[in-house]
């Protein structure tokens, strides 16, 4: 059902996407306000190697996951649902795996630090867990999906400001290693 | 005052009450009645003399018990020791009783004095002083091999709070810990003990895998913490004594935030299935797992009552994380937070009257307590982030983790359950979720 | 409960003791519990020693704090039992050493030795003071009968049997500015005094007033010291039913409220009222305090902290009391309530 069009149309928007700006959360970072901040920008895909179609990335590996298909999603403060943006990232995910059926993958949900450990533990793994459904629910199978919780222990981003902390709040794919 | 020599002291007092109220023709007096509404809140002045010793070792051993005691005393905040140079009698006259008149002159209100005997093992005898008074308080011995002299100055200390306060002391206890260090991205933690003073720390792992919240048995020969290792992250149990871990089993989910019961039998686990967050009682003997809480919302962080009875815990089902109450068994849940804010990380005090939590709001993360029924809430701190809150065993002092500002180092501190004195426990490097033991056994 | 009632017991035992022996002396306890406290290192006491910053290198670590004792012989509870209750040994605990002998703590002695036994306590001669013009509130007319009085010491200052007028009071916490409003009245009073009176008494009281200024110009104690004390004690006796005034009783009030460290914290203390019962020494200083409910000091330490902190109010407070009205508070009974203290 993926064509190579569709392949090729993916690949337009992934690049339209990208060249908006490399950061994309700061866009819809709202300054300050903790009740419930913003989203990052459509598209949700944190900065990376940018690599053409098929470039130099190894087809099923994690970098082209990451590369080419979006390796993670973003959600609101204190909550797992999953907004359009995710669920267009998730979607192309449910296609990348598809593509690789021998694949499989950790889905891992964290939480930004505005919250208690154990109660971001749990955070975390209600994210990872709404990710991982929704890709069984478009087809995945579930035995290819694990998930696992960081709570607030693993930031990908350092900072301490609403942009850092959109951009902790999520849900993040990786393709497990198989050997 | 003792008892016998009181009343004695009464029946004096009583009789001649009345040969001199009849020799005054007569003339009845009622005593002058007074009510006294006000005072003034300040730590109490106390001389903590070096103890006397046979020897010049015993006698460096009483000065440095001495000095840890003091050191004690003076940290609790309800007491100031006064500085030694003022005292007038030495630690050889005080082998026998002091003379009180020195003392007063300094204002000292209670006198610790002691002796030393033997080196290994030690003998320690300590009396405590009422020097406005003018007699004895409270004396004790103790024995123990000499590398535990701090013990004993700890346990003398407890027993000086306990006889001034009413209330059992703090000081001879352990803090177990996470100690941090590295890139906030990366962050490595290790399970760590210490006195609660900061001395004797030790390390318990290696850093290798992340590990969480520990939690000390009541009887502090286990210790419980979350650690993150293949399969999927777990509850591991170590004996502190050997090391060695036991066994739990295998939880299904994601299992963290462990808690023993106050009897030590149980060890209540959060476990994480499916998106969705449970509270567990794991029965340490039988190995049988009882599910306590049900339903999609997060329950987490639960702690026992002091009786075992009730266990308090942070749930988001009514749409924010919160705080409840309910039985050990699972039945009757109730909501006991209702300021504005998120709540969580609920600890009911040792002591029963309190339950300590942290909550954000506006930005800001605070300490605070509140009576198990939710009523009386009183915040204690407000910092970038403080959370963890930890009871000392006799209810009185909260010690808790900070990251004072943003990108700031994480620390332990304390304050005192009315507010006052907050102080900084000293760690090797950054500090965080620490868990009070009891007075050691 | 049980501990109450047992150390009730205990007590009525002792008393029926104390009463049939006579004077026995009620060994306090010298060293109330020799607790054997059996505290095994850990097998390796070297890194136990180890100061925090130490261990920095990852080792592998078996944990170490060894609390495991090899040996624990006795288990002796290390409770030292509420020592003042009771008897000798209590009888609780199996106190494996024994305690350690020492002389030290004869019980308290709080009975101080009376300054000075009231010079003549002369039979009231009480009636001129008639005269005494209209008590205005401070009603301390100090110089009544002119008649057969020398003039009346009064000025504190000469007074050295009374230290509580001095106005200099080393702690000072009971600030020492305190009493002088209430002693110089007298003489402040004098110069207001209505002309009502005889004028031959008026004249008499107004040499007084000039004698007395006179004596508290000399400062030397020595001096004024014999006349003092006669005078005074005809004085005394005259203004021993006076009855002290407001401002005299609010004065002490204060004195104490500077002198109460209120031991915040303490559980249930805003429910706790302590009722002293003092007796004093003529010269200020406190001859007896008593608390009252001792059942309740024996069994409820929480309670006994509170009880104590007045108490040692009372004792380390330097009172400034008016001399000359010993008989109005040489029995106090002080309450104290923390709670108002508290949320003041």
């Amino acid at each position: 059902m993926i064509t190579r069009t569709m392949l090729a149309a993916l690949g337009l928007l992934l690049l339209a996407g990208c060249s908006s700006s490399p950061d994309t959360a700061s866009g819809a970072a709202t300054g300050g306000a903790d009740a419930g901040a913003g989203v990052p920008g459509a598209g949700g895909v944190s900065s990376s190697a940018l690599g053409g179609p098929g470039g130099s990335v190894t087809p099923g590996s994690q970098q082209d996951l990451e590369v080419n298909v979006g390796d993670r999603v973003f959600f609101a403060f204190d909550s797992a649902v999953l907004d359009d943006a995710a669920r267009q990232t998730l979607e192309r995910q449910a296609t990348w795996l598809q593509q690789f059926p021998s694949v499989s993958a950790t889905i891992e949900g964290h939480a930004d630090e505005r919250g208690t450990r154990e109660y971001n533990l749990a955070l975390g793994d209600r994210r990872a867990t709404a990710a991982k459904n929704y890709l069984v629910a478009l087809g995945v199978a579930a035995d290819r999906l694990r998930t696992i919780s960081y709570g607030k222990e693993r930031p990908a981003d350092p900072g301490h400001d609403e942009t850092a902390w959109a951009l902790n709040r999520r849900a993040v794919t990786v393709v497990n290693v198989t050997n | 005052m003792s008892g016998p020599t009181h009343t004695r002291r009464r029946l004096l007092a009583a009789t001649a009450g009345l040969a001199g109220a009849t020799l005054l023709a007569g003339r009845a007096r009622a005593a002058l009645q007074l009510d006294i509404t006000r005072g003034f809140v300040e730590p109490m002045p106390i001389a903590v003399s070096p103890m006397a010793g046979d020897g010049p070792a015993a006698r460096e051993r009483g000065e440095a018990i001495a000095t840890l005691v003091a050191a004690d005393l003076d940290g609790s905040g309800l007491f100031r020791t006064i500085d030694r140079r003022a005292y007038i009698q030495g630690p050889e006259e005080l082998r026998g009783i002091p003379r009180f008149a020195d003392w007063r002159q300094i204002n000292a209100q209670a006198l610790v004095t002691g002796v030393v005997r033997g080196s290994d093992p030690l003998s320690v005898e300590f009396r405590l002083w009422d020097v406005f008074g003018g007699g004895q308080m409270t004396g004790l011995r103790l024995d123990a091999p000499a590398a535990s002299w701090r013990r004993i100055a700890h346990k003398i200390a407890d027993a000086v709070y306990e006889r001034l306060t009413g209330e059992r002391g703090y000081f001879d206890t352990r803090i177990a810990y996470i100690s941090e260090t590295g890139s906030a991205t990366r962050r490595i933690k290790r399970v760590a003990v210490m006195d609660q003073d900061g001395a004797g720390h030790a390390f318990l792992t290696d850093g290798s895998q992340l590990v969480l919240t520990p939690r000390l048995s009541p009887d502090v020969e286990r210790i419980a913490y979350m650690v993150f290792r293949p399969p999927s992250p777990r509850v591991v149990l170590r004996e502190l004594a050997s090391g060695r871990e036991i066994v739990l089993g295998e939880f299904p989910g994601m299992s963290f935030a462990p808690r023993f019961s106050p009897d030590g039998r149980t060890l209540l686990v959060s476990l994480a299935r499916d998106g969705n967050t449970d509270l567990f009682a794991f029965d340490l003997a039988s190995r049988r797992l009882r599910k306590l809480t049900d339903g999609a919302a997060i329950d987490t962080s639960p702690s026992f009552a002091p009786d075992g009875g009730r266990i308090a815990f942070n749930s988001d089902r009514g749409g924010s994380p919160q705080l409840y109450v309910m039985a050990a068994d699972g039945s009757g849940v109730r909501r006991i937070s209702f300021g504005s804010g998120r709540y969580g990380e609920p600890e009911w005090s040792p002591r029963g009257d309190l339950i300590a939590f942290s909550k954000i709001e506006r930005g800001f993360f605070h300490i605070g307590v509140m009576k198990p029924d939710g009523s009386d809430e009183r915040l204690l701190t407000r910092a970038y982030q403080d959370e963890s809150p930890t009871w000392a065993p006799n209810g009185r002092v909260v010690l808790f983790s900070r990251q004072d500002r943003a990108g700031g180092r994480t620390r332990l501190f304390s304050i005192d359950v009315t507010g006052y004195n907050q102080r900084e426990i000293p760690t090797p490097l950054d500090a965080s979720d620490p868990n009070w033991s009891a007075l050691l056994p | 409960m049980r501990r109450a009632l047992t150390i009730s017991l205990a007590l009525h035992l002792a008393l029926g003791a104390v009463l049939t022996l006579g004077l026995v002396r009620p060994r306090a306890l010298p060293v109330e519990e020799a607790v054997t406290v059996e505290l095994v290192a850990a097998p390796e006491a070297g890194p136990t020693a180890t100061a925090p910053g130490a261990p920095a290198e990852a080792a592998p670590l078996p944990p170490r704090e060894a609390a495991a004792p090899a040996p624990r012989p006795e288990p002796p509870p290390e409770d030292p039992p509420p020592q003042q209750a009771a008897t000798p040994p209590p009888a609780e605990q199996p106190p494996p050493p024994k305690p350690a002998p020492p002389k030290p703590a004869p019980e308290p002695q709080l009975v101080a030795p009376p300054v000075r036994p009231e010079p003549a306590k002369p039979p009231p001669p009480r009636p001129q003071p008639a005269k005494v013009e209209p008590a205005e509130e401070e009603a301390r007319p100090a110089e009544k009968p002119a008649a057969d009085r020398p003039p009346p010491p009064r000025p504190r200052p000469a007074e050295p049997p009374r230290p509580v007028e001095t106005a200099a009071r080393p702690p000072a916490k009971p600030e020492p500015a305190k009493p002088e409003p209430a002693k110089p009245q007298p003489a402040q009073r004098q110069p207001t005094k209505p002309a009502q009176e005889d004028s031959f008494a008026a004249l008499l009281r107004s040499v007084e007033r000039l004698e007395r200024r006179v004596q508290a110009d000399q400062a030397s104690p020595g001096r004024g010291r014999a006349e003092p004390q006669a005078a005074e004690a005809r004085g005394a006796a005259l203004r021993a039913d006076q009855a002290l005034t407001q401002g005299e009783i609010d004065a002490i009030r204060r004195q104490i409220e500077r002198c109460w460290n209120v031991p915040v914290g303490v559980r249930g203390i805003e429910t706790m009222q302590v009722r002293l019962r003092i007796a004093m020494n003529r010269d200020g200083s406190v001859a007896r305090v008593g608390i009252e409910d001792q059942a309740r000091m024996l069994a409820d330490p929480a309670f006994r902290t509170v009880a104590e902190s007045a108490q040692r109010a009372v004792l380390t407070c330097q009172l400034v009391l008016p001399a000359e009205k010993y008989d109005q508070w040489r029995e106090m009974v002080m309450t104290f309530h923390p709670k108002d203290a508290l949320s003041g």
